[in-house]
């Protein structure tokens, strides 16, 4: 193990990018490589840079079983959110001004229907449950006669919680309503296939799946055809929807991430839920009071939600460098910022303060595991030492 | 967000190092107070054995970010051995200041100086 660095078990956050993609994209750079501009298909270097963009669009396209004339390229997944929520409710606007979306998604849809919000539309927030999934029920009971959009988390990226996307997507198509699914979390981790799974539009980014920060893509259905209105104008590159200079570099790594994942799905997936129970079961044992927010049973094996009974995170994160974790909140004086999906859950604030996201990765080691069980053990019984919430009723003082 | 705090800011060796950290036990001259932000739900719970005038002995506990922890250990330490009208001299700007917090962490230091004037208060009455 490599001590120099702490055990890094943030990759909801992001990954690193794969070595393989790393010398893929390299390929791309230099005045050896397939630098040329994919545009410029009227010479030799442009249209092998072309093909790179077409050969990655295949990869993409093989890992969701979507067509590849389906994909935008977009700058990540923030971006196609974006394109597909404020392009597709404007596109959609003659036909009514109505969105519903839950109140769990991330941040980019959340920020996108506020600004909607501010042109006039209206949206409906979904609750979930205490197990942080949204019913297809609850969702159906939202929809009105004017709903023109919807737009949903395949999973979500603070309890790894696993929505009914399929039921959800029988519901928007029972009522003719354009279904937009943020797949950011769930690419390569979970089986994609729109070619049976009649979604309109879904969002896609590399860095969540050991590529490039800055690539990403819209799935946009040929048919039936969904539509967007562009947020960006000036060269009809995308088919007009998302102008610029295609990234060479960037969209190859994003199509050697892809496919890769196809390759290591199963095995990656194992070795995550191994991974996730090891730390779970291995800080329960030694503190005791250590839960998952959220249904255990229902959430990608490779991000876990735990509280820990008696304890501030944020005191947790500082006094473990040696483990890179998130957490779910953070004290300021202005306010607090506890975690909305955790809050929409039913948990109240000292829960949310006691909650950490762990999420390893690809290149994550047991031996890395039981290493960051060992510290996070240790401080834990010292934070609990210091804490006037602690031992709690049916609790007993740890031990390390 | 959480704030980072390299090793030689107070903050930092005040969390980790936590002088007067503990409870005293339950007696006629022991004296408790407690405090909790509304705001994040820190919590921070002083202990104080009173004699001759003096707070003989200072211990806290505390629930909450480095900050919060940091606050606990800086009052501790400050006011074990001095007179009992110390606790009404606490400051939360002198604290902050001393400790260098953050603007965002400032209301760490005004739970402190409400704790101690809550005990003042027990001990007046």
């Amino acid at each position: 193990m490599d001590t120099s660095r702490p055990v890094y078990l943030d990759h909801a956050a992001t990954t690193p990018v794969d070595p393989q993609v790393i010398a893929r994209m390299q390929a791309c750079l230099g005045q050896a490589g397939v630098f040329a501009n994919p545009a410029s298909v009227s010479h030799a270097p442009g249209r092998a840079a072309a093909r790179e963009v077409e050969w990655a669009r295949q990869q993409l396209a093989a890992l969701t079983r979507a067509d590849p004339r389906e994909l935008v390229w977009t700058s990540g997944a923030t971006e196609a959110i974006n394109l597909a929520v404020l392009g597709g409710a404007r596109f959609l606007a003659g036909q009514g001004r109505h969105v519903v979306t839950t109140a769990i998604e991330h941040r980019a849809t959340l920020d996108a229907c506020r600004a909607l919000e501010a042109e006039g539309f209206d949206v409906s927030r979904v609750d979930c449950g205490d197990d942080g999934c949204v019913s297809p029920a609850a969702l159906a009971a939202a929809l009105r006669s004017d709903t023109v959009l919807v737009s949903v988390m395949h999973v979500n990226n603070e309890t790894g919680a696993i929505q009914d996307i399929h039921g959800i997507t029988e519901v928007c198509q029972d009522a003719g309503v354009a279904l937009h699914v943020d797949a950011a979390q769930s690419l390569g981790k979970l089986p994609i296939d729109l070619s049976s799974l009649p979604v309109a539009m879904m969002s896609f980014s590399a860095h969540k799946l050991y590529g490039p920060k800055g690539i990403g893509a819209l799935f946009l259905r040929r048919r039936p055809r969904a539509r967007v209105a562009p947020l960006m104008f000036g060269g009809g590159h995308e088919r007009g929807l998302r102008p610029g200079t295609l990234a060479t570099h960037q969209i190859v790594g994003m199509g050697e991430a892809a496919r890769i994942a196809m390759q290591e799905v199963d095995r990656e997936q194992a070795h995550l839920a191994e991974l996730t129970e090891r730390l779970w079961r291995g800080l329960e044992s030694r503190v005791g009071g250590v839960s998952v927010n959220g249904d255990p049973a229902r959430r990608v094996p490779g991000i876990i939600n735990l509280h820990v009974a008696g304890i501030d995170g944020e005191a947790l994160v500082a006094g473990v460098p040696d483990v890179a974790f998130a957490l779910g909140s953070a004290c300021t004086s202005a306010s607090t910022e506890p975690s909305h999906v955790l809050r929409a859950m039913g948990h109240d604030e000292q829960h949310i303060r006691a909650s950490l996201r762990f999420s390893p990765g690809r290149f994550t080691t047991l031996t890395e595991i039981d290493h960051a069980v060992d510290v996070l053990v240790a401080e834990i019984c010292r934070l609990r030492q210091l804490s006037p919430l602690w031992p709690q009723h049916g609790q007993q003082a740890c031990s390390e | 967000m959480s704030e980072y705090y390299p090793e030689s800011h107070p903050v930092w060796r005040l969390f980790r190092e936590t002088p007067g950290a503990g409870v005293l036990a339950a007696a006629p001259d022991v004296y408790v107070s407690e405090a909790c932000s509304p705001a994040d739900g820190a919590v921070l719970r002083l202990s104080v054995r009173v004699g001759d005038g003096l707070l003989q002995q200072v211990r806290f506990k505390a629930f909450g970010c480095p900050a919060c922890i940091a606050c606990g250990a800086w009052l501790a330490s400050q006011l074990e051995g001095r007179g009992t009208d110390a606790l009404v001299g606490v400051s939360a700007m002198t604290m902050a200041e001393a400790l260098q917090l953050p603007p965002a962490r400032r209301h760490c230091a005004v739970l402190a100086e409400e704790v101690a004037r809550e005990l003042y208060a027990r001990l007046a009455g």
